[in-house]
């Protein structure tokens, strides 16, 4: 029995030593930090480890150098370039109007032609004719589209929101998600194209909401 | 003690989910094509990526190739980019992959002669030369490790990235990462002072 308790003992300790070094660097979550704590106030060898991580944490605590930068972004522009003008053969591949579309000469007003075919797209999707296979019901997930609409919007709900308190914030403003959730807990959000600038001021007063930020492309450097 | 290493994580967490969530915006617009954003997520990269690379290539002229590669990749692909993960993690598993490839084409020792180490000088009274002389003898002692362990110690104690995720961009079981670090930190024990006192 003793024997037992004993193994027991060294394999919790050696379970607690192997998570000292993120313990250190509090990366832990919070099981694994509780546990560890409440190994450290019983153990004098693992409280000596950790001073060892905490040394070891200060002295590789050397800032990134960031020279260079600007020679380096500006020698892979020219790549990024080329990629985005390649007429065939993306890793979308090639129904054929995607592939005329990507051959024309300027890509500006090609750009802003498919920006309204899929604005109008999405305003059909979202305002289907009824019918009998018209969903009765839809969760949280189901954007219109099937999800893959581009996104207008990336939210985050403070922690404690509840399912049904996001799901009441999604349908008062007529969003609907098309990511997410990330690891952090942030949603991307389609927004109802005829009120989105209504929708994105209004999820921004909600309290539940921690960050509305619109999606919008910022002009060319 | 341990209620203010509970508050500093919660702090600590909070500027972490921060910047998740202004990455995982730009990771959005960079799939959208918004080379402004691009541009930007490049900029916040750089010097992390530089770091990583170059404690896991120890070739300082490759770096800014696979780091270039690195981020075509991050380019071409933010559409395939699921949120599943943080970004940071998605873009450090294809770094890390892109320099395992260019270190594969390379000659690379893993032997190191442990002979050739520099002694620590005589403690003298300036801290931060101390300190200096410590980082340089970390640095060639993380250097003296595989590319799997050094990777390991650079992720965790620079990156500051936990264990699980680390798992991911190395593509490994959790249980072999935390073997990796259990052998590096053996190593790096056995080459470095024991104490703080002995630093300081």
């Amino acid at each position: 029995m003793s024997s037992r308790v004993v193994k027991l003992d060294a394999s919790a300790h050696q379970a607690v030593s192997e998570l000292l070094p993120w313990y250190a660097m509090e990366t832990l979550d919070e099981s694994d930090r509780l546990r560890v704590d409440a190994h450290l106030a019983g153990c004098a060898q693992c409280r000596e480890e950790l001073e060892w991580h905490r040394m070891l944490r200060a002295v590789h605590a050397v800032p990134a150098d960031a020279h260079g930068v600007e020679k380096s972004l500006a020698a892979l522009h020219p790549r990024l370039d080329q990629r985005r003008d390649t007429p065939t053969g993306g890793p979308s591949g090639g129904s054929w109007w995607r592939a005329w579309l990507r051959s024309a000469p300027s890509l500006r007003w090609v750009a802003a032609l498919e920006a309204l075919a899929l604005a109008g797209l999405a305003l059909l999707i979202a305002n289907p004719p009824p019918g009998p296979m018209t969903p009765s019901y839809r969760g949280l997930g189901s954007a219109p589209g099937g999800g893959n609409a581009p996104a207008d919007v990336v939210v985050l709900f403070a922690p404690q929101t509840r399912e049904f308190e996001m799901r009441q914030i999604l349908q008062t403003n007529g969003a609907h998600v098309v990511g997410g959730p990330t690891e952090s807990g942030a949603y991307l959000l389609v927004l109802p194209p005829a009120s989105r600038e209504a929708a994105l001021a209004a999820l921004q007063r909600e309290s539940a909401v921690l960050l509305a930020q619109p999606l919008v492309a910022s002009p060319q450097p | 003690m341990f209620q203010s290493a509970s508050r500093q994580a919660v702090s600590t967490g909070a500027a972490r989910l921060s910047a998740d969530a202004r990455e995982g915006e730009l990771i959005a617009r960079v799939a959208n094509g918004d080379r402004g954003a691009f541009d930007k997520l490049y900029r916040i990269y750089y010097p992390r990526l530089m770091r990583f690379l170059e404690r896991m290539t120890r070739r300082p002229p490759l770096c800014e190739e696979v780091l270039n590669d690195t981020m075509y990749v991050v380019w071409d692909k933010a559409a395939t980019f699921t949120f599943r993960s943080r970004v940071s993690t998605w873009i450090f598993g294809i770094a890390y992959r892109k320099a395992l490839q260019a270190l594969r084409d390379l000659e690379d020792p893993v032997d190191f002669d442990f002979d050739t180490l520099s002694e620590s000088a005589d403690p003298g009274p300036d801290e931060r030369l101390m300190r200096a002389q410590l980082q340089r003898i970390l640095g060639e002692s993380v250097n003296a490790l595989s590319v799997a362990h050094r990777t390991v110690i650079e992720l965790t104690y620079f990156h500051g990235a936990g264990y699980r995720e680390i798992a991911e961009i190395m593509e490994c079981p959790i249980d072999t990462v935390k073997t990796r670090m259990f052998h590096a930190r053996r190593r790096l024990r056995a080459l470095l002072p024991g104490s703080t006192e002995d630093l300081l």
